[in-house]
């Protein structure tokens, strides 16, 4: 409880500062959204004007500024002038894509980097682990837009098992669903697989040195018991950082990994909306992701100051 | 200083009982794997220094006559969909690839380098000020960052680099401030301090040497990252502009030729590939022997 | 670690021995893809999956961005245009009974068919058509507000008729009501919704919404209260917006779409190679450009802008479109099926003769009065800006490799649409990859394209010319078709020597579909009359249909 009370002021400082930087990185975007409105067939000077004097363009960017986060704190992220949509509601409809995307991603990566990690830490130095490591190397050394389009050319175009684009929902069949989320879920889950493994590998290896692993060993247990209770549990909590960390990566790998596979997430909405310089829409999804980022890796500290014993004394 | 590659082999061969493994990482240096790839990276680099000087032909001369011929025709490896020489291209795009990588990485080094350092050595509210503006950048995906920097700076060679750059701040500074909390701790410096050393000499004379190792060793496995960044901004048209070759941008030039001339794409994406797996596997190989640990990143 | 290294380099030779010896791309293979010429007896229901090219910000008329081809063929099941053309390029009532001028042609009657309704149950009657023009259309910051400048008010005269008053007598203004302006909406839905009605469209059309996922897909059913007796035959439409070119592609051929849309050469190259589809191609006015911006120097030296043209080769523009044989070069702002279409401007089109563009550089280099203010005998050097989308990429390196042969130093810049847009309508450009010319009337294009800049921001070439004026003039009140083709002539003979911009190939607009599935390009007028077929792939949804498995099966069984 004192922790929460000492870590909250932390959380809301950042989360307000994040709130600023969103936003002027947006509003100062080059390209006037009133133009990008009107397009290419509708501009005049006066329409301009008049459209600017509409969406409230014409006043000082610390106003907008304070105006937008009184709705934001209420919930209310605007309305999107190009579409007129609701940006929350626009967002909502969206999420469920991408957390499934992401979730279905860093599930797949962990259940392959776990085993391969331990067998590697297990059997450091041998062919085997300079081998699991290679392929680690590997996977961190392609794009994930050509992950992407390697994945689509054989298991779509080549041997038929899975659409190339589309996203069928949840609620109208699980098994199409499943079927168009695999290929855009492995082609994020590969890179973050490589760096899942490769930070397991090195803190097994250093959890092994330990001397209570020595003692199990002496006690005579059995070596998958040592490497999964005794050597798996603490770095878990590392693990737990990296995966909270690696967020961001994720949300920028499910921008490019959408627009592939034209799922209808945020990440594409996104960019999109980027492109075409619907700032409320810009500013409403960046807010949302990285308030996002910063409450789950700040749930994740407070889950490690709390469990893990050497920081709760050092505090 | 304790080693990763101590570690291993003490459990391998605790483990194992197989010892020779060990003497091969330490006794024979770094293994023929290790020479291959700073074999191609030193190609690599001799494309890109010498790229004007090469047989090659122009890499920006449309030749329609050879548009989209494969490997070993009318073009050792092939012709792109205007008919540029691809090999020539690869090559004049390694110069490219190695000038973003090059640029990008010493901004990130210099700067968050820096940064690093100063916080690491001073503590106290510059170095939670820094670290909380570090977790404020950190909270918006890269790509974001990226889309914004290149709206702002344009898509000439100095401005991606400088925009791939910027992304490489915050790392860099927590690796410099991980690497300078360890070092100031040590007796040397502690020593320097009683003696009254200036604070200045204290930095560049016991401090900046200590870091600047590790430091440059995680250089090698950056690099591979931002040619992975560029080739990801090219795919979304943001890189480099035309007509200079980038080889992210030949891979998404090759993406629409992918139903009928699959080796536009897949040339440059070999090529792309051995060069990022290099600098991975040799970045990792000399950031063992300085032991900079991942998880202070 | 050469264990893992040496399969890897094995996988390079054999990739590259693999692409080395498969047979080379140019063979130009031709399917059996030809739709029937009698598409047969029409057969009622079904459910058609259709994949675009793109999606639609919103649907209001005069909010959303309605000149893509992906919006206007969606707009064709939704919304029923009030005018729309026939065969022959002539405007006809569609959803209108009919439409006539005053003697002066600034004033315009249309009377509207009794009993037609939104998909709301509202009446479609003069109140409706007046609401629609005045708040949708006739306010600043409408997308709209620019085309009709020149209308001043629409009067209700009756519960049917409305009477729309002009500033000037304009000869071709039911041209307007062919696009967004001529879409009526239900004015109860939209003011029931709010900001949301660009969300859920609320037309006459022969479909109606049953749900939009934008990014997705969006759901239409029957409109079983259509106003054309019996239209249309199918139960529903899918629209699903599938951007890249390949993937769309594929889902025609896996039999997960029934029908795709294309606007891309490479693709329709394609198309034409494979068989167990019927394939529909149209080609359009509207073409791939190189706009100059008049009013910069050196591309406000005519002969600056003429020798860029002669020393593009627009065939091999073509080609790197992937293009060769599927579009023809275009050298005016109407394709050779057009009507105003003119062999003697072809003829005279500068193009692919770079020693006349040397002249002309030349000419203009020598020049001590030379408008870029440089020494005589110094190189010309250009600016060109191209989106950063990878066949417009491609297609300015050929621009600039050409011109370069030709001694001319050529700077390429990317840039995104929303910068793009903003420099062309400031001015501050001097060349740019642009699409030039629609489907629309001469007269149209003509005052938008170069109306005087001062009053027509759509000018973004700021070319003007008195014998342009001069001719837009009698294309506005000249009703008569030979001498308003002489002036449309006049105006393309004119651009030969000004060069206000330059072309590439012709669009073609293609639409595959599943064999079953019939009567794409052959919609008629309620009284018969033959339509225009798919401009821009602009499909009429009411009158498609697609045969049920009794209908498929009877048709093998006698083909057999």
């Amino acid at each position: 409880m004192r922790l929460l009370t000492r870590k909250l002021p932390w959380l809301i400082g950042t989360l307000l500062a994040v709130s600023f930087f969103t936003f002027m990185l947006v509003s100062l975007l080059p390209g006037d959204p009133a133009v990008m409105i009107l397009g290419a067939g509708g501009v005049s000077p006066e329409a301009v004007a008049q459209l600017r004097l509409e969406l409230g363009l014409d006043r000082p960017l610390v106003i907008r500024y304070f105006d937008w986060l009184g709705s934001a704190l209420s919930g209310d992220l605007g309305r999107s002038p190009m579409t007129g949509q609701a940006v929350t509601d626009a967002i909502l409809s969206r999420l469920p894509v991408t957390i499934q995307l992401g979730t279905m991603a860093i599930v797949i990566a962990l259940t392959l980097a776990i085993p391969l990690a331990m067998v590697s830490a297990y059997f450091a130095g041998s062919r085997l682990d300079r081998g699991i490591s290679g392929l680690g190397f590997a996977l961190m050394s392609v794009p994930g837009f050509m992950m992407a389009i390697f994945l689509i050319l054989v298991f779509a175009v080549g041997l038929g098992w899975f659409p190339a684009t589309g996203w069928v929902p949840l609620s109208e069949s699980p098994a199409g669903n499943l079927q168009s989320a695999i290929l855009p879920a492995m082609s994020l889950a590969m890179i973050e697989l490589a760096l899942y493994m490769r930070l397991l590998r090195t803190d097994l290896i250093d959890t092994l040195q330990q001397d209570y692993i020595t003692l199990a060993r002496a006690k005579g247990l059995p070596n998958w018991l040592i490497l999964t209770r005794h050597a798996l549990r603490p770095s878990s909590f590392s693990l737990m950082t990296v995966v909270g960390l690696q967020l961001g990566g994720v949300i920028s790998g499910a921008i490019i990994v959408e627009e592939i596979f034209a799922l209808p997430g945020v990440g594409r909405l996104l960019y999109q909306s980027i492109l075409q310089r619907d700032l409320l829409m810009v500013q409403g999804i960046v807010l949302f992701i990285a308030t996002a980022y910063v409450v789950v890796n700040f749930l994740v500290d407070l889950c490690y100051s709390l469990l893990d014993p050497r920081v709760r004394y050092a505090e | 200083m304790r080693s990763k590659v101590a570690d291993s082999s003490v459990v391998r061969s605790r483990a194992q009982g197989f010892s020779a493994a060990a003497r091969q990482v330490f006794g024979r240096g770094f293994g023929p794997g290790f020479w291959i790839a700073a074999g191609w990276l030193l190609l690599v680099a001799l494309c890109a220094v010498f790229a004007d000087w090469l047989p090659v032909r122009d890499p920006i001369d449309p030749v329609i006559a050879n548009r989209l011929n494969g490997p070993l025709t009318t073009n050792i490896l092939g012709a792109d969909g205007l008919g540029r020489d691809i090999l020539a291209r690869l090559v004049h795009g390694a110069r490219v690839s190695v000038v973003i990588a090059l640029t990008a990485v010493s901004i990130g080094m210099v700067i968050g380098g820096t940064l690093g350092i100063l916080a690491g050595y001073f503590r106290g509210h510059f170095e939670r000020g820094l670290m909380a503006v570090l977790d404020v950048i950190l909270a918006f995906p890269w790509l974001v960052l990226l889309l914004a920097l290149v709206a702002f700076i344009g898509q000439s060679l100095a401005a991606i680099s400088v925009a791939i750059g910027f992304l490489w701040i915050p790392a860099y500074a927590r690796v410099a401030r991980a690497n300078t909390l360890s070092v100031v701790q040590r007796e040397y410096v502690l020593a320097a301090r009683a003696m009254g050393a200036s604070t200045l000499r204290i930095l560049l004379r016991e401090v900046l040497p200590n870091v600047i190792l590790p430091v440059l060793a995680y250089g090698l496995v950056a690099m591979g990252l931002v040619i992975i960044v560029e080739s990801a901004l090219a795919f979304l048209g943001l890189s480099v502009e035309a007509p200079q070759p980038t080889w992210g941008g030949m891979i998404s030039e090759g993406k629409r030729h992918l139903a009928t001339a699959v080796h536009v794409a897949l040339v440059p994406s070999i090529t792309m590939f051995f060069t990022v797996l290099s600098l991975n596997y040799v970045g990792d190989r000399l950031r063992s022997r300085f032991d900079v640990r991942e998880s202070n990143l | 670690m050469p264990n893992i290294l040496k399969p890897a380099w094995l996988l390079i030779v054999i990739t590259t021995l693999a692409v080395a010896c498969s047979p080379g791309s140019d063979t130009t293979l031709v399917g059996d893809n030809t739709p029937p010429a009698d598409p047969g007896p029409p057969v009622y229901g079904g459910h058609l999956r259709v994949a675009l090219e793109g999606e639609t910000n919103n649907w209001l008329p005069g909010q959303g961005n309605h000149v893509a081809p992906a919006a206007l063929t969606v707009a064709m099941a939704l919304f029923d245009p009030l005018i729309k053309l026939d065969h022959e390029g002539r405007f006809r009532p569609y959803l209108a009974e009919s439409v006539t001028p005053n003697d002066a042609f600034d004033e315009w009657t249309l009377r509207l068919r009794p009993g037609v309704l939104f998909h709301d149950g509202t009446p479609l009657n003069a109140d409706a058509i007046k609401w629609n023009f005045d708040n949708l259309h006739k306010r600043q910051g409408s997308v709209t507000y620019g085309s009709i400048r020149d209308v001043e008010s629409v009067e209700v005269i009756d519960d049917l008729t409305v009477v729309y008053h002009l500033s000037q007598g304009i000869v071709p203004f039911p041209d307007m009501l062919t696009r967004a302006v001529g879409w009526p909406v239900s004015p109860t839905a939209v003011e029931r919704l709010g900001d949301e009605a660009g969300l859920y469209p609320v037309g006459t059309g022969p479909f109606e919404l049953v749900e939009w996922r934008r990014d997705d897909r969006m759901e239409l059913q029957r409109n079983d209260d259509y106003w054309q007796e019996g239209l249309p035959y199918l139960d529903g439409i899918t629209f699903r917006p599938l951007p890249d070119e390949d993937a769309r592609l594929a889902s025609l051929i896996s039999d997960d779409m029934d029908v795709i849309q294309t606007l891309r050469q490479h693709i329709v190259a394609r198309l034409r190679g494979l068989s167990d589809i019927h394939l529909y191609e149209q080609v359009g006015n509207s073409s791939g450009s190189a706009i100059f911006n008049a009013q910069m120097p050196p591309v406000d030296d005519a002969r600056v802008r003429q020798a860029l043209a002669w020393a593009l080769d627009p065939e091999a523009l073509i080609e790197v479109l992937g293009g060769k044989g599927i579009t023809p070069v275009q050298t005016q702002y109407f394709n050779e099926n057009n009507v105003w279409y003119s062999p003697r401007v072809a003829e005279a089109w500068p193009q692919a003769d770079p020693q006349r563009a040397r002249e002309l550089l030349q000419d203009y280099m020598n020049d001590p009065q030379r408008s870029d203010g440089l020494n005589p005998g110094d190189p010309v050097s250009v600016e060109m800006m191209c989106l950063p989308e990878q066949s417009l990429i491609d297609l300015a390196q050929m621009y600039q490799a050409f011109w370069t042969a030709v001694g001319v130093d050529v700077r390429l810049r990317q840039i995104e649409q929303a910068t793009q847009i903003q420099s062309a309508i400031s001015g501050d450009y001097m060349i740019t990859c642009w699409r030039s010319s629609n489907e629309q009337d001469p007269y149209t294009i003509m005052t938008s394209d170069f109306g005087p800049p001062d009053i027509q921001p759509l000018n973004y070439t700021n070319f003007t010319h008195p014998l342009l004026d001069e001719k837009i003039e009698v294309l506005r009140l000249e009703p008569e078709f030979d001498k308003r083709y002489a002036a449309v002539e006049d105006i393309m003979m004119l651009f030969t020597e000004q060069v206000p911009n330059t072309w590439t190939g012709s669009t073609p607009a293609a639409v595959a579909v599943q064999p079953r599935v019939r009567n794409i390009k052959g919609w008629t007028f309620p009284d018969g009359t033959p339509g225009d077929g798919m401009p821009v792939a602009q499909v009429s949804w009411a009158q498609v249909w697609m045969l049920d498995d009794e209908a498929w099966q009877a048709e093998q069984a006698v083909g057999e």
